[in-house]
Formats: structure tokens, sequence, C-alpha cells
């Protein structure tokens, strides 16, 4: 058992919400060019792919969060592994997110935006946003998620594309084997999912149960990103490779007239706080796993603040580090940790629990 | 952790004052000053790279308050962020290329392969990748100082003249991403407007300010650049073709003869154009789409005024289109330059059968056919 007081009851509308930045920032930003870069325009094919092993890992997840509460589990011998999964997972992908996301602000935000500045923005807001718990950023997703959709839905309204949907074809251009490589190559960028098993979700909400909201987000959430995929594909063709940072490309390309511009402002400004809730999940993650071993939230925090902090500001300072560091061969573990962990986690509670304990 | 709580309200001013120093001690220059590029020109002088740029000052009054609203200034050096330095430098302000609306690019910078500069453009996040994007018969510098007799200045002009809603016969607009895809696509030579500036008569403001010469910014054909650095231009009937293969025409006329025997100008409000492709016959058959109408009246067999085509009229104007799309298809095949992006559409349909099935030079291979049909209103 962690803290008792440790407030990490969420209710299902709340992890909807959090699913849909979860699933989604990251993966809009370098991803597309990277995978453009290995599997050519079949990268649809292959978010395509790693989205379908995304949601059916959300069943697990969903088991398991709804069925207990991980903080309260007091099973050391099972619970000494998992944590260190997950605080090993969550840190390594806290580093490579956090350094995509200041890599943006420092190089399209300003002029000569200055990294040190830019992670003294960032870190104390995650922090604190950590500090108050995983009940406060499901709240804080809960509010932003309107603001994301009010976004996204202005950039699809005026969306005006001047790209050949024959860049989609052939399907496996450069065939399938790299295909299935860059699948496994990228895998950092996926497992979204790994910080909600810190989360106890109650399935029944004011007195309504809310269990079809989640299947209904992922189906968003799947559609949304291999459309944008499709898009970068059809707008960028063989030059995909080359586009850093897609989402803000792309949202040039939708604009209300010629005389008020573009919708990529509100854009930015949302993905900028996307990415604030995103990095707070996974920083809670590592937390709180974290807090299992060392029993305080407050030294926690700061132990992993100066990680984040010193491997951003001099190891992993560029979005091409970032890149090197996630595709190195860590990834390998890390990507049998995220598929393995909700499984086996799902079993364990399945096994000790079984309909006995629902949340 | 409660004690944290206690102290909300210092916390609350602790990060309302490092937002305040944020601002300060972050290098971010007030948009007032900035100078807003409006146009670039890249050119080549020896080994360094000219950039001449179109620059709006804002701080010296707005569009009604007269003076020297805009400056071009010069720049070189062997990189382009070299040149970007002393423009900054003379112009004494930070540039701010996020508005420029349109590059010019001399001949020289394809002779001496620095086509790469425009990629640049595409990676780097300075120039938004819609910015408009021409070739310059002669100096681009020459083109931005031209004295605009019909528009404020070259680069606004130009913006219009070329801009992609306009899109009428004979414009191909382009612009870096269209350049950058082309460029990077296999086989495929990347096109763009060619613009050349003449004489023209003072407009009303110019001659009372006693300016006696004025300029007219013409673009009516286009250059072709292909991958070894050859540039290919297409003179005005087969840069028409090419226009209505390649883009949604939304205007423009076409001179045919009528039954009259006399010249009439047949308006197009909207030409759209669907390329099938056929392996086993090794063609492609562009089927148009063209919206149109006289330009002038005729009385037809009723003895009232119409404007609508006789069928001998359509057959004449079908002919007319087919010809422009030869002239263009011709320029293809005599140069082995495919800005038709026959390649591109064949391995988007065929993949690997197509790219196992054509030599080096496939142009000649291919047959091209049109169907135009024609609607009137």
């Amino acid at each position: 058992m962690i803290n008792s007081r440790e407030n990490n009851n969420i209710y299902t509308s709340q992890m909807v919400a959090m699913v849909l930045i979860l699933a989604t920032t990251f993966k809009v930003v370098m991803l597309p060019k990277y995978i453009a870069k290995d599997a050519g325009n079949s990268a649809y094919i292959v978010i395509a792919i790693m989205m379908a092993i995304e949601l059916a890992m959300y069943y697990f997840v969903y088991y398991s969060t709804t069925h207990f509460n991980i903080l309260k589990e007091d099973n050391k011998l099972m619970m000494i592994p998992v944590m260190a999964c997950i605080y090993l997972v969550c840190m390594f992908k806290a580093v490579v997110f956090f350094g995509e996301a200041i890599s943006y602000v420092a190089s399209t935000l300003f002029d000569s935006g200055r990294i040190a500045f830019i992670i003294l923005a960032f870190l104390p807001v995650i922090a604190y946003l950590v500090y108050k718990g995983g009940n406060t950023i499901a709240r804080l997703s809960q509010v932003i998620i309107w603001i994301v959709i009010i976004a996204v839905g202005l950039s699809v309204l005026f969306l005006r594309v001047q790209g050949n949907v024959g860049n989609l074809f052939p399907m496996f251009d450069k065939g399938a084997l790299e295909v299935f490589n860059a699948c496994e190559k990228y895998s950092v960028w996926f497992g979204d999912y790994l910080p909600l098993l810190l989360l106890c979700v109650h399935k029944v909400e004011h007195g309504r149960s809310r269990k079809a909201w989640l299947p209904i987000a992922l189906g968003v959430v799947y559609v949304a990103l291999i459309g944008f995929f499709m898009l970068f594909t059809i707008l960028y063709g063989g030059a995909a490779e080359y586009i850093d940072f897609a989402f803000s490309k792309v949202a040039v390309f939708s604009k209300i007239s010629a005389l008020l511009g573009s919708t990529d402002f509100p854009t930015v400004i949302t993905w900028l706080l996307m990415s604030i809730i995103k990095l707070a999940i996974v920083f809670y993650a590592a937390t709180i796993s974290l807090q299992y071993f060392i029993k305080s939230k407050i030294i926690a925090i700061l132990v992993n603040v100066a990680i984040i902090g010193i491997l951003c500001g001099f190891v992993v300072i560029t979005v091409e580090q970032a890149h090197v560091l996630a595709t190195s061969w860590v990834r390998i573990p890390i990507m049998i940790i995220q598929y393995a962990l909700p499984i086996v986690l799902a079993v364990y509670v399945k096994v000790k629990y079984g309909k006995t304990s629902k949340v | 952790m409660g004690k944290l709580v206690k102290y909300k309200w210092l916390i609350f001013v602790l990060i309302i004052v490092s937002v305040l120093i944020f601002d300060a001690i972050v290098y971010n220059v007030a948009i007032d000053d900035r100078g807003m590029v409006l146009g670039l020109g890249i050119d080549v002088e020896g080994d360094e790279i000219l950039v001449s740029a179109q620059i709006l000052l804002q701080k010296n009054g707005g569009v009604s308050s007269g003076g020297s609203k805009y400056v071009t200034i010069n720049g070189k050096d062997k990189t382009i962020k070299g040149a970007y330095s002393q423009i900054s430098d003379k112009l004494g302000m930070d540039l701010s290329l996020a508005h420029t609306m349109i590059i010019i690019i001399s001949r020289q910078i394809v002779a001496h392969d620095k086509v790469y500069l425009i990629k640049s453009f595409l990676t780097d996040d300075e120039v938004s990748d819609l910015t408009g994007l021409v070739m310059a018969e002669g100096s681009p510098k020459d083109i931005l100082d031209a004295k605009i007799a019909y528009g404020e200045i070259a680069s606004l002009q130009l913006q219009r003249i070329v801009a992609p809603q306009r899109s009428v016969l004979g414009i191909t607009s382009s612009n870096i991403m269209n350049f950058a895809v082309a460029y990077f696509a296999p086989n495929t030579a990347c096109a763009m407007p060619l613009v050349h500036k003449i004489k023209a008569d003072p407009n009303s403001e110019q001659a009372s300010n006693q300016v006696k010469e004025a300029e007219q910014l013409i673009v009516n054909r286009t250059a072709v650049v292909t991958k070894d650095g050859t540039i290919i231009e297409l003179e005005q009937d087969a840069n028409e073709g090419y226009s209505l293969v390649r883009s949604a025409v939304k205007g423009g006329t076409i001179s045919i003869m009528g039954d009259d025997n006399r010249p009439v100008g047949v308006q197009i409000f909207s030409s759209t154009c669907s390329p099938k492709y056929s392996i086993d016959d090794m063609s492609v058959t562009y089927n148009f789409s063209i919206k149109c109408m006289r330009g002038s009246g005729r009385i037809d067999e009723t003895g009232n005024i119409s404007y609508l085509l006789s069928d001998k009229e359509k057959e004449r104007f079908s002919q007319a289109i087919n010809q422009r799309v030869k002239e263009a298809w011709e320029v293809s095949q005599q140069n082995n330059a495919d800005f038709w992006r026959i390649y591109e559409g064949f391995y988007q349909r065929y993949g690997k059968k197509w790219t196992n099935k054509i030599s080096g030079d496939y142009l000649g291979e291919i047959s091209i056919k049109t169907n135009v049909k024609i609607s009137q209103r």
C-alpha cells in the first residue's frame, strides 16, 4: 500500500478524457515523420496496426482499474516488480516526450528559445499537478478536453487540402516487412495506457453507467489518428519524412479565410495544454511508482524533477537525441513491459479478486 | 504537504511573478519591432547567395498614411541565414518570415545546383509551406524593385497573380510544399510560374508623383526544373494545356473560329481533369470536364441571340484544348521531363508492375488521349 490519502479515484468519463489526450498528443508531432521515413506512404498502416493493439490493451487496463485499486494492494511480491516496471517505462517515456515538447516550443514558438527557461516553465506546472494527485489531473483533463474538441472541430471544419490522394498508394510501398519493422521500432510512442494502471476507475458516475464511453472514445481516437496520418501523406507525399512537428504543419491548411488566416494558433495552444496533461500523467505514474519505494511523495517528485531536468537540459536536448534514445535497444524491454504488464496485472486481478471486488 | 497549501497565495503570486520575469528573460521581440518580409528573392552571385527581401515597415504608418511603407533590402553571403542576418543588420530589426507570401528564385539557383535551398524552406519553420514560388526571367531583385503600375508592390501583385484560389488558365501556381513533393517524388520534374516585367503606363498616383515609367509583371509561361538541373519553358499555348491538366482551372478564355468565320472567345468558368492510366497499352487518358460559354452572342437557328456554342464550335473548342495539351506533352517527351507526373500516376496504381515494365525513356513509350466533356450555362 502506498498512501491511503492519495486520491487516484476517477470516473470513467474522466478516464475517457485522459485517453483522448494520452493517445493522441505525441503521436502527431514527430512520429509521422519517423514512420514515413521507414514505412513510406504506408505510415497509416503502421498506425492502424499499432492502434489496434493499443485498443485491445485498454480492455485489460480497464478491467484492472475497475476491479481493484493498485495503491491499496498489499501483495509486495507482486507490487515491487510492477511498480519498478512502471517507473522505468514512464521515466523513459517522460524523457522522450519532454524532449519533443521542449524542442517544439524552443524551435517554433520562440526566435531563439532557451531550453533551460522552457524546462523551467514546464516542470513546475507538471510537478504541481502530480503533487495534487491523479484525481486532479483527471478533472483537469475533463475540462481541457472541450477546448481540444473545439480546436479540432475548427481545424476539420476549415480544412482546405491541396494534396494528392494517390500519395497513399501503392500500399506497402517499401514492403510489408518495413511496415512491421516500423511498428516495432517506434513502439515507445505507443502504450499510453500504462500510467492509467495507477488509477482506480469507477464505472458508475452519479448513478449512471458510462461503460460505453470508453469504446466510443477509443474508436474516435483510432479513426482520428489514421485520418491524420493519411492526411499527412496526402499533403506531403515523399517529402513527409522531412517534416518536423506534423500537427503544426497540417494545421496551417485549415484556413478560415485569406483575411482571418489559419486556425493553427488554437491548434498550437491546445496541443500545449494536451502536452502538459500527457506529461503530467506520465510523470504522475513515475512519481507514484517511485513513492512505493521511498514513501515520500514530495521526495519522489523532487527526484523525478531532478532526473528529467538534468536529462532534458543536458543529455537529451534536441528532438534528434530524443529519437535516438527512443529507438535505441532500450525500446525492446520497454516494449515487452508495456504490452505484458497490463495483461499480467489483469490476470492477477482476475485470479485474486475475481468478481468479488468491483470498484 | 499541508504546509504548502497554507502558502497557496504566496505560490500563486510567485507563479504570476515568474510568468512576468519569463517574458523579460526570454528573447522575444514585439511584433512592431520586426521587419515583416512579404516577398523574398533568391539569386546567386559568384559563389554567394543574394537574398532580396521586400519588407513592410509597420511603424511607418498604415496604408492611408502614405510615405515609404515598404523597402527592399539585399544581403549576400555564403549561406541564406547569413544573408538574412545582413538584411536584419541593415534594417536594424529582426526579420519575420512568417508572413512571406512569395519567393522568387532565379535561373541561377538551378544552374548552380542550389535547388536544395528551396527544400530548406520546407524543413525550416520560418516560412509557411504554402508560400508561393515563382522563377524570375532575369534577377529576382529586379522583379521586387519593379515600380508596379497595377498594384502596391511586386510581392503583393505577384502573390495575387499566382494565388491558387484564382487558378486561371495558363497559371499553374506552385508553392514550397508542391515543389518539395515533386522534388522528392521519383523521376518528377518541378514546375513553377515564370515571371518577367514589361514597361507600362504609370497609374494616376505614380503620375501625380512625377513617375515617368512604371512596370507590369507578366506571368504567362511555366518553368520546369528537371532532376538534372535543366530548365524548360512552356510557352503560352503549351502552358495553358499544362494548366488544364494539372490544376482545376476557374477562369480564362480560349479563342476559336466561330460559325460566322469570325474569332470568338470561349470563356471557361471551371475545368477539371481526371487522368486514367492504362499499363496494358501504356496510355493516359485525360478526361476534361469544362463549363464554358461563348464570350459574345451569336444568332442561332431560331433568330435569337445565344451564348451557347454550336456543335461545330464545341468541336473546335475541344480541338483547341486537345492542341494545347498535345503541345505541352510534346515538350515533356522531347525533353524527357516528367512534369506531368506520369511516373507517379502509374506507380500509384500499378506499383512494382510499373517499375518492372518501364525503361529509362518511359515517356517515349506513353501515348496520351483527351476526352473533353463540355457543359454550358
